[in-house]
């Protein structure tokens, strides 16, 4: 109880004191509370890319005019590396702008001084360069059937590697992620066989995942016979000759994918008798080149 | 974890939200006739008193916290107009309730003091005055209280409103009532909470200070005070469930509440002294009949406290949504 001898209306500044007390309380007591929360361990935030796209005009100016960079460079098949074809310029690497990754000064006609910090190859340094934009990279690409295994040049294990070794000049042209382009694998085999690695990563399944069930018998190259594309095979294996008709369907249209099992290899597994006289073996009237035959 | 809205716009939605819930205590003792159930009627007298100072304060805050209203102070005058704009409606409400609330805390006042009223009648700069003292004093004040409470409803939700407009970018200001029902949250919850807030202002302390154990005088009030505090912890724990169940960046905001980075604040801050502490002040007070000085003082200066770390918390834990 107030004492009695205060005046009755001390109630109200009372009410408005307490409004100012809570809010000066309020603002002693949120830090205080904070400080009683363990404080979460900090995550380190990567820099970001020095874009300097507009900074690149004179570089994009001389390296796409064939004309005005065969001025300084003789040797054809250095000019024909120097030379940007226009259109890469506007790919999603190049429209990074050249100085973002290869530095120098674009902004110079001075060929001393545009070039002068050059970053010849950008990847050699990717952890200052690719990696600052592409972050948590794959392992493997299961619906492309590939291992990438990416933490083992990140973290060092694949020493000597870098991204351009298998993603080329991703700047000029090269972009292995409209499937016009593949990625190189010779990096890859090269060191699996200078590294003494098991035959079986010293093959096709070094970088990709097969998803036949047939790898304890039958090795990739005794069916398939490109490395551009998988449908192209010569089946020297197959029990029955491949003859006919036979010969122009595809595996898949009599075997069960992806390990080859449903069939006993006799006509009636595939085809239904038309007629009722004869046998179910076929072969006694009819041969592979056509039911007419 | 949004940093653009901190302590500043959690102080004047609090003040927003106290100074209605004030006022909404005070006109619903004036409608109850419990304002004149004895001589002197502390809760109505702060409730109606305070209102309209505390949403004043709250109003130099937000337009000081607006940064263009304050540097160029006509570009206020563009939000008067701006219909389809939750602003607008809040810069309209505002306008309209502090006069109003100021008017009745002035008549409550004068109904309260008697001597005042005299010495103001008496004052001769004040004679140009005079058609207004042959106005009923009491119907007057019930006109302006009615009109205050309608506007006081109005300022409660909408500092609920205001946050829920953000919402789309914070989805945890956004939160639904329930999964189901298409109904935000805040406007709700602020409301109950203003009222809270007013209660424990009016009635926990500023009358336990004046005439004591109010449960005496109103034999309903704890009844009153458990109702609201149960109903305050069932949407906040409904707008955690929903917030949880929607998942995403207002999930991460409930969990940072419950058991994250704020968790010390919503436990220590909130929930111990404006709901469990309260509760069993007023339990006790309901079951024995009465409660101590220091329990009732305690328990109001517990939920005012509470409020304003409510609204706090609210607004840090707000997360972007991902884009």
């Amino acid at each position: 109880m107030l004492p009695a001898h205060w005046p009755k209306w001390t109630v109200i500044l009372i009410g408005l004191a307490l409004a100012v007390f809570t809010i000066l309380l309020a603002l002693v007591l949120e830090p205080a509370a904070q400080a009683l929360m363990p404080k979460p361990t900090p995550i380190s935030t990567p820099p970001l890319l020095p874009y300097a796209a507009p900074q690149s005009r004179e570089c994009i100016l001389c390296h796409t005019d064939e004309a005005a960079l065969g001025q300084t460079v003789s040797d054809v098949e250095e000019l024909g590396r120097l030379w940007i074809d226009p259109a890469d310029v506007i790919s999603v690497h190049g429209r990074l702008g050249c100085v973002t990754c290869h530095r120098g000064s674009g902004g110079t006609t001075d060929l001393a001084a545009a070039h002068q910090g050059l970053v010849k190859d950008p990847t050699l340094h990717f952890e200052e360069e690719c990696l600052l934009c592409h972050r948590n990279l794959p392992d493997e690409i299961p619906d492309d059937r590939l291992r990438t295994p990416h933490s083992s040049v990140v973290h060092g294990q694949a020493q000597g590697v870098t991204c351009s070794d298998c993603h080329g000049g991703v700047g000029h042209g090269f972009d292995p992620v409209s499937g016009k382009v593949t990625c190189s694998m010779h990096v890859c085999l090269e060191c699996h066989q200078a590294r003494g690695l098991s035959a079986e990563l010293q093959g096709c399944n070094a970088c990709h995942i097969g998803p036949h069930d047939v790898s304890a018998a039958l090795s990739c190259s005794d069916c398939h016979t490109s490395t551009e594309r998988w449908n192209e095979t010569h089946l020297a294996v197959h029990p029955v000759e491949l003859v006919g008709w036979h010969a122009q369907i595809d595996c898949f249209d009599c075997h069960d994918w992806p390990n080859f099992s449903g069939l006993r290899y006799v006509c009636s597994d595939c085809h239904q008798r038309p007629h009722d006289f004869g046998s179910d073996n076929c072969e006694e009237c009819h041969s592979p080149e056509g039911w007419g035959k | 974890m949004q940093t653009a809205w901190g302590w500043l716009p959690a102080i004047y939605l609090f003040l927003g939200g106290m100074g209605a819930g004030a006022l909404m205590v005070a006109a619903t003792f004036e409608f109850y006739g419990k304002r004149y159930q004895y001589d002197f009627c502390p809760t109505a007298l702060v409730g109606a008193t305070v209102s309209g100072p505390l949403v004043i304060l709250g109003t130099i805050l937000l337009i000081f916290d607006l940064g263009a209203g304050l540097r160029e102070p006509w570009r206020i005058l563009y939000m008067f107009t701006h219909f389809s704009s939750v602003m607008t409606w809040g810069v309209w409400l505002l306008t309209l309730f502090i006069p109003v609330s100021m008017v009745y805390g002035f008549l409550e006042y004068l109904d309260s003091f008697p001597a005042a009223r005299e010495w103001l009648r008496a004052r001769q700069w004040l004679g140009w005055t005079k058609f207004l003292w042959i106005l009923p004093l009491r119907r007057t004040k019930r006109v302006f209280a009615g009109i205050g409470v309608v506007l006081a409803v109005g300022v409660a939700i909408y500092t609920g409103i205001l946050l829920s407009a953000v919402g789309p970018a914070i989805p945890f200001w956004s939160t639904r009532v329930l999964p189901f029902i298409p109904i935000p949250m805040m406007p709700v919850l602020f409301l109950v909470s203003a009222l809270s807030t007013g209660l424990g202002l009016t009635v926990d302390l500023a009358a336990t200070l004046a005439v004591g154990p109010m449960e005496q005088r109103v034999k309903s009030l704890p009844w009153i005070h458990m109702a609201f505090i149960g109903v305050e912890t069932l949407l906040l724990g409904m707008l955690l469930i929903t917030a949880l169940v929607d998942g995403g960046s207002a999930a991460q905001s409930a969990r940072e509440i419950i058991a994250g980075s704020h968790a010390v604040v919503f436990w220590v801050l909130i929930v111990i002294p404006g709901f469990i502490f309260p509760f069993v002040v007023h339990a006790y007070a309901a079951g024995l009949g009465r409660h101590s000085l220091v329990s009732g003082v305690g328990s109001g200066i517990g939920i005012v406290v509470a409020g304003l770390f409510l609204r706090y918390l609210i607004l840090v834990s707000g997360i972007p949504a991902a884009l």
